[in-house]
């Protein structure tokens, strides 16, 4: 009895849910934030270039550096874990929102990447990775001369 | 088990904060044993400084800033900078002075411990004759 009310309890969760989501759908709009990915998608990243590197961050709170598989192939950069269920043992379940399941995605990189200076680093549940760009797809400075 | 429900109420009937920026609500786990109920949070980003969990009476507010410190141009982008904020209303019986939290990996673990009198006790039948 208790299950199912908790049941009803998140349809309406829910169901709050998408009436915010739909309260803020012109604000997004407005701020050109209209195609963030909505639910299904994990971990949310964000691409950044800086002119040498492109930085890839992305949100994986409680993920250990080990559950984490970097793969980068040609221009593929594949970024794939598993968030282990952590139900503690002898414990009921009031309430499950974090994500467990096993997650991958896969970034097609628009510029040729210096494999070999790759590095990344995690914290507070926070991906960095940083990939180097080829020499050749680097920006190069144009002098002006005098004529 | 009625008081613990009252918990789970949705966190959009906490009043809202006037803050500039965007705020976003965490995503949150709630297990519960016969000594406490441990809240378990997913705060990514957040330093631990940058934590705060208040417990007021049985109004319970976890608030967390996450300063997105993002190098060269945008390309895409499907987070930002954001305060946390979620607040809980927790059932009676809980023992304040004796919680503890851990903050792991973006991840934040609250031990609400129950306090002696709403434990589970059994309780013993004397045969008579």
């Amino acid at each position: 009895m208790f299950r199912r009310l908790n049941d009803i309890d998140r349809i309406f969760g829910t169901m709050d849910f998408f009436k915010n989501q739909m309260n803020r759908l012109f604000e997004d709009f407005e701020s050109g934030r209209a195609n963030f990915p909505q639910g299904g998608v994990w971990p949310p990243t964000n691409f950044y270039d800086d002119g040498d590197h492109i930085l890839v961050y992305s949100q994986l709170p409680g993920v250990s550096e080990d559950e984490i598989n970097i793969k980068l192939h040609n221009n593929l950069l594949t970024i794939k874990g598993e968030r282990k269920e952590n139900t503690p043992e002898g414990y009921a379940i009031l309430r499950q929102e974090r994500n467990v399941a096993p997650f991958s995605r896969s970034f097609t990189l628009p510029v040729e990447i210096d494999t070999e200076k790759t590095s990344a680093s995690l914290k507070n549940g926070m991906l960095t990775v940083t990939l180097v760009k080829a020499q050749a797809a680097k920006p190069k400075k144009i002098v002006v001369q005098a004529a | 088990m009625s008081t613990e429900r009252e918990m789970v109420k949705p966190a959009q009937q906490a009043a809202e904060v006037f803050k500039p920026g965007k705020s976003s609500t965490p995503d949150v786990d709630i297990f519960v044993n016969d000594d406490e109920i441990l809240l378990v949070a997913d705060l990514p980003g957040v330093a631990k400084d940058d934590l705060s969990i208040n417990l007021e009476n049985n109004i319970l507010t976890i608030e967390g800033t996450f300063t997105g410190k993002f190098t060269g141009t945008c390309q895409r982008q499907e987070f930002d900078s954001t305060d946390y904020r979620r607040v809980f209303t927790l059932p009676k019986g809980i023992d304040a002075e004796k919680t503890t939290a851990e903050f792991q990996q973006g991840v934040l673990y609250l031990h609400l411990p129950k306090s002696a009198a709403v434990k589970p006790c059994q309780i013993e039948v004397k045969g008579g004759y």
